[in-house]
């Protein structure tokens, strides 16, 4: 007699490679734009084994040898840049990967752009000095991140900082212009003087805190405990 | 293509990152980007998330300590991004109540692969129940996860990983048995 919990697995693999994973692969050209982000990144000042990835691949000893050739390349693509790198959208290289769905069509109007700030300092800049900002930040999260939505850089209402601890993540959200909204069920706290809703989330895994100050809608959501997220939000500044 | 392998060994990944990075791509890019698929159900977001998912791990490949095995913990990082990107997703969508936090997965699913589903025998019962059952569901069935794996990949303690899975067969369960599924 078979096991019907195999049964239930092999048919369900089964229907779900046939089905919605039909021709749905890690394939070369995706694999191939992770290398050249890594590399992208590097370049940012952000990738810190970037020789080990390029000998890994086996590539040193072209490069040693191809390097003459390159630099004359690089040389006129750099006088090429200077002309060219006027303050505009940043490339996709240069937007994170998870936000660009969010801006990806340029001809319609009320569909918003994203663009990666890069300090908190520009995010006030662009979004407006009277936006508060945070200044605490959980031991061992690190910002990751700041990207600014609008329809141009002139006009950007939301901002979005991630915050990483290796994989663990939170996200603080600022969007301006929002009316009040009190969610159906929350627990109410007080955030330095303004009243705060604390959205009770289905596990105790995840945190959802908004408040609204001054026409500026404030979140804090994430996998950080209620009491991080508390502290932060007092942290506004 | 068949499906990836599901062996994972940790010795078998260098330490050194760009050359684990391409032994990740190679054995866990395909599970890595189903899973985001199956969370989000839009393709080119999945394969965007999928190699954020491995720009991440190359990053952070240095202070992972091997208290998982690879596998589950690229699915972790796999389910954390989806999970962020939802949460953004429904900011965008104010008033947000938490009602709608478990509602099922929308997926922009093209007219022939609806059609195919409505075919099948289990899956379309699947993608009835409420999101925190299909991913238990697919993480154990699909990718193999027992209910500590999935308790690591998903966060959430492996009672309630426990209770969740037992839940999700008894109603699964049910609605396979109106359809006579032995």
């Amino acid at each position: 007699m078979t096991d019907p919990k195999k049964d239930i697995k092999k048919v369900l693999s089964e229907e779900l490679d046939q089905t919605l994973f039909e021709s749905l692969d890690f394939h070369s050209r995706l694999q191939d734009e992770v290398r050249e982000k890594l590399t992208v990144d590097y370049q940012k000042g952000n990738g810190p084994t970037w020789l080990a990835f390029f000998r890994k691949r086996r590539v040193y000893s072209t490069m040693l040898v191809t390097a003459a050739v390159c630099l004359v390349f690089f040389s006129s693509w750099l006088l090429r840049e200077d002309n060219s790198n006027q303050a505009q959208p940043k490339t996709t290289l240069d937007n994170p990967t998870l936000f660009r769905s969010e801006g990806n069509n340029s001809t319609d109007p009320l569909v918003r752009k994203s663009w990666a700030l890069n300090s908190e300092n520009e995010a006030r800049q662009v979004f407006g000095t009277d936006v508060l900002l945070p200044t605490y930040t959980p031991d061992q999260y690190k910002l990751d991140g700041i990207y600014g939505y609008g329809s141009s850089k002139e006009q950007i209402n939301k901002l979005v900082f991630t915050y990483f601890h290796e994989d663990q993540s939170y996200l603080v959200i600022i969007e301006r212009n929002m009316l009040e909204d009190i969610p159906h069920r929350f627990e109410e706290l007080d955030i330095n003087g303004t009243k705060g809703y604390l959205i009770p989330v289905d596990e105790n895994t995840d945190t959802e805190l908004h408040w609204y100050l001054n026409d500026i809608h404030y979140m804090i959501i994430g996998a950080i405990p209620t009491e991080e997220a508390v502290k932060i939000a007092k942290s506004f500044k | 293509m068949g499906r990836p392998s599901h062996k994972d060994n940790n010795l078998n990944f260098s330490k050194d990152p760009s050359a684990a990075i391409e032994d990740m791509m190679n054995q866990y890019g395909t599970l890595v980007l189903r899973t985001a698929y199956f969370y989000l159900g839009d393709r080119h977001l999945a394969e965007d998330i999928s190699q954020e998912v491995f720009m991440l791990a190359y990053r952070n490949w240095t202070k992972f300590r091997g208290d998982s095995s690879v596998k589950t913990w690229l699915i972790k990082i796999t389910i954390n991004r989806c999970r962020d990107h939802l949460r953004l997703k429904r900011s965008a969508e104010i008033p947000s109540d938490p009602i709608f936090i478990n509602e099922p997965i929308t997926r922009n699913l093209e007219e022939e692969v609806i059609k195919r589903m409505n075919r099948t025998e289990i899956l379309k019962h699947v993608l009835t129940l409420p999101l925190h059952y299909q991913e238990v569901l697919y993480l154990f069935y699909y990718l193999d996860f027992n209910t500590l794996e999935i308790a690591k990949a998903t966060g959430d303690p492996e009672g309630t990983i426990r209770g969740r899975l037992h839940r999700a067969r008894k109603l699964l369960g049910g609605l396979l048995e109106k359809e006579g599924f032995q």
